[in-house]
This record gives C-alpha cells, structure tokens and sequence, in this order.
C-alpha cells in the first residue's frame, strides 16, 4: 500500500473509528461505572429503563431527628444531572458539600399586585424588589401543607426550602433554615411487570456537615 | 470644491475580487446538496447550549452566502470541533444523535482532503450507520429488560412520546394514563418516601410490548447487517430498504426527527446510482417524518 492509499484510508476510517472508539468507552463505562446506557455516545437509548431519569434524588435537610426534604437549586441541576448519568460517591459527595455550603430560606410568594403597592409606599422595599419574592410554583402537596401568611402579602411555606443562588446570607426579613447534615440519596426504578409496580431501591447515600 | 477634490493625492486603489460565492467547479452538485442538508439539520435542530449554537448558526448562515465555504474542509473542521466540543463539555446529557451529528461534520472534512470527496463520503456513511445500528443492536441483547419486553412495557405506559400508540393499538385510555402519570410522579417528587407504585395497563399493552420489541431487534439487526456486508452482494443490495422502513416505522412511534434526519441524509449520500428512485424513497422518508411531528392528539381533540 503506497502513501496516497494509506492516506485515503485513514481519511475513510477516521469518523467511523472515533464512533467506534467512544461507543466502546461508554460501555465500558456502563459496565464498571453505572454509567447509563442511554448516554455517552454508545447508541444505548432505547435499550433499557434504566435511563438518567430513572435515577432520581431524595435530598434532605437534617436536623436532630427532623428531615426536610428539598429539591436540587437551579446552579447545581447540571452536578445533580451528572450524579443521575453516572452515579458515585465522589460525585454525590461534592454536590452534598455544596448543598450543606448553601443557605436554606423557605419559599416565599408575593402577589405582584401587593409586591407593587408595597413598593410605592414603602421606600424600604424598593431597594428588595428583586429579592425577597420567587417565581417558581412549589410542586409539593406535602411541604406546602403549612402555609404562612405575612401582613405584607408574602405568602411563606415554611417547610418548603430553597437555596440561595450565591450561598450568601438569608436576606432582609428571611430566616435561615438551621441543619446539622445533608443527606443526598441515589434512588433507581425498575418495573416489575409481574407484580406490575414500578419500584424503585436506593442505590448509594452519602452526607456531608454543614458549615459551623 | 471640485478644484479640491481634484488636487488631492489619490491613494492607488486596492485590487478588489468580488467574493466568489459559487462552489468550485470541480465539486458536484450533488455534494452540495448534502452539505446544504447538513447545513440545515445544524439550523433546524440546533443545540440547546448558547455556545455550541451560536457559533453554528454564524458558521451555516457563512456557508450560505459564500457558497465556496461548503466545500472547504477547514469551514467542516471547525463545524465538527464546534459540535464536538459541545458533547464533550455536556455528554452526560446530550443524546445520540448529536454525537452522529460530529461524526458527520467530520466526516464532510476528511471526504474533502481526498480526491473523490463523493466517493470517500458514501464510504464513510455506510460505515457510520453499520456501526451506530450494530451498537445499538449490542445495547439491546445485553439488556435484560429490554429483552423479556420490560423495557417497552415501560415505555408504552410512561413514556409521553409512546402515547398515541399505546391509546391506538394498545387499548389505554386517557384515564388509565393519567394515573400512571400520578403513580409515577408520586414516586419521584422529591419529597416522596414511597418506594413502590402500581401502574395500570391492558392485556393489549403486554402483547403491543413484545411485538415492537422483536420488531425493533429485527430491524435494527437487519440494518446492521446489510450496511456491513459487502458492497452490491446479497443482502447488503436491500440495505436501503431496510433502513427506509426503520426510520418510517422507529419516528413513527419516537419522533426523534434530528436523528432520523441524520440518517436519511446519510442514506441519501451512500445509495448507489443504479437504484435512481431510492433517492426519491428518501426524500419521501423526510416529508413523512415531517407529517409524523404534527400535533395528531391536538386536531382530533384527544387533549381536551
């Protein structure tokens, strides 16, 4: 084989190989790491329940004997994407630690009327406007049972929290949620079509403290 | 103030070119059209990270315009570093068919270095959807639960995009969908401490589950096996056929048009000239992959 073919093979060869050599390392992946079938480049979809979503978190606050439980924030969904695509301690850990680093405040809601009529008389709040109320809808029939009512408006549900974007301290009239530990849980479910239930198992636990 | 104007020093002008926007000559018209397509599936379905589309839709929109950019092989490398490293950063999300996708773009670049681009490409893409079908093939006999049918079982009753088959031929209902919905979000909604719930189903979900599960084995094998055999012998002169009828039948249930997409382009580019009217199956693949994404549920009312 001269030089002129060596070189036109390799040109023919280069794609298909690559698709070859990823496929390759996301089965081994799948195999030794958990890594879901569906993703990292193997053509696994389709193959399996056992996709990303069927891996889900459970996530708490822990305080004494008390938990609460609370969803993963905005900033850290890509970690709690990745923790679900290829679940391990290392990884599991870091988002405990940077869940037990965090500020938790309850959800606030404010009616944009009031908010609004706040604003124009209060000179105070002008300076919160973008502060103290959420947009987000809790989607929790559990943690929403105890709702407070505040003389401004704000709707507060204490036992539903959040945390701080920028991990700063609970703003003006928020009171921060104490807690010990966090405990981030990695749940997979599989569908018995015998007993036809969809039951899902814990697969790894970790904690982390929270800052003193 | 013409008397100035005259007796100011005329700087010498530059030598302009016009901007050659047409392809080189030596090129074919039908690489174009697949660099077109491809140009298009890059804008039609873009990426969902800002930095991997924005980038992509400056570097098509170029090769729109200056129709020379289409057959440079450096505009495709950097089109498929673009969508590599757009996996790379986010591969533990991103699906399939945009790894496809890089090895497409790449695959534009290296036909381009050779002497017979057309050739090479055909080339490459029969090898490429040989290999994606024969691991998605691997995926599905190493399953367990794709093999005894859990998985489409699964599928039918939870996943959205399988409704409409599962109401047509599987004899749900809209009530016994809604409450497997219900039965599933109470199992994964964050502050759930359950950890098992019924789903309900008809018989006719079980056998439907074991007929598109065999069926999807079949397929997918037979693909792989035709796009490896090779070249004009035996099985390997239905390939096209084969694959036609996967994308027809697969994005009727799933569609996933950028994938199917994807793979009629690829189709297009490795089918041989002596089967003229495969072409136009493939163009006709792509209108009904189209028909497939109308809101069928909507117009009939099923929403309501």
């Amino acid at each position: 084989m001269n030089l002129k073919q060596a070189r036109l093979r390799a040109l023919v060869w280069a794609a298909p190989l690559l698709l070859c050599a990823i496929a390759c390392l996301q089965i081994y992946l799948a195999m030794t790491k958990s890594l879901s079938p569906w993703k990292g480049g193997g053509f696994g979809m389709f193959s399996t329940v056992d996709s990303p979503d069927a891996r889900f978190l459970r996530i708490y606050l822990v305080n004494g004997n008390e938990e609460t439980a609370v969803l993963v924030p905005d900033n850290l969904k890509k970690l709690g994407r990745e923790v679900q695509t290829i679940p391990s301690t290392a990884l599991a850990s870091d988002l405990a630690r940077r869940l037990a680093h965090g500020t938790w405040t309850p959800y606030r809601m404010t009616d944009p009327v009031r908010h609004y009529q706040n604003a124009q008389t209060d000179p105070e709040t002008l300076g919160g406007l973008v502060g103290p109320s959420d947009d987000a809808t809790p989607n929790s029939s559990n943690a929403a049972d105890v709702v407070k009512t505040l003389p401004d408006g704000q709707v507060v549900f204490p036992k539903l929290l959040r945390m701080r974007e920028n991990g700063g301290p609970a703003s003006k009239g928020e009171e921060a949620v104490a807690f010990q530990r966090v405990r981030v849980e990695v749940w997979r479910y599989n569908l018995d079509v015998g007993s036809s239930q969809l039951r899902a198992s814990k697969y790894l636990e970790v904690t982390a403290d929270a800052q003193p | 103030m013409k008397a100035i104007v005259e007796r100011l020093p005329l700087k010498p002008r530059p030598n302009l070119r016009p901007v050659d926007t047409s392809p080189a000559p030596a090129t074919s018209a039908r690489l174009d059209l697949y660099a077109i397509m491809t140009l298009l599936l890059l804008l039609v379905y873009p990426s969902s990270f800002w930095y991997v589309r924005i980038p992509l839709t400056v570097l098509c929109v170029s090769a729109f315009v200056f129709g020379a950019l289409r057959f440079d092989p450096r505009f495709w490398f950097v089109t498929a570093m673009v969508v590599m490293a757009g996996n790379y950063q986010n591969w533990f999300t991103v699906d399939n068919h945009k790894y496809l996708l890089g090895y497409w773009c790449l695959a534009l670049f290296c036909c381009l270095l050779t002497e017979v681009p057309e050739k090479t490409l055909a080339q490459i893409a029969r090898k490429l959807i040989a290999f994606s079908f024969l691991f998605a093939l691997f995926w599905k006999i190493a399953s367990r639960d794709f093999l005894d049918g859990t998985f489409f079982h699964y599928a039918l009753l939870l996943d959205d995009r399988f409704r409409g088959v599962s109401e047509l031929l599987g004899g749900m209902t809209n009530e016994l969908m809604d409450a497997n919905r219900t039965a599933y979000r109470a199992l994964i909604n964050f502050d759930s401490r359950i950890d098992a719930v019924q789903l309900l189903f008809t018989k006719g979900i079980t056998y439907l589950a074991r007929i598109v599960t065999w069926w999807t084995l079949i397929i997918e094998l037979v693909v792989a096996v035709s796009f490896l055999w090779p070249l004009g012998k035996s099985i390997s002169r239905w390939r096209d056929f084969f694959l036609i009828i996967f994308i027809l039948s697969t994005y009727s249930v799933a569609p996933v048009l950028g994938f199917g997409w994807t793979l009629i382009i690829m189709g297009l580019v490795q089918c041989e000239d002596r089967y003229r009217y495969v072409r136009w199956l493939y163009m006709a693949a792509f209108v009904v992959l189209q028909i497939y994404n109308l809101p069928f549920r909507a117009i009939l009312g099923a929403d309501s």
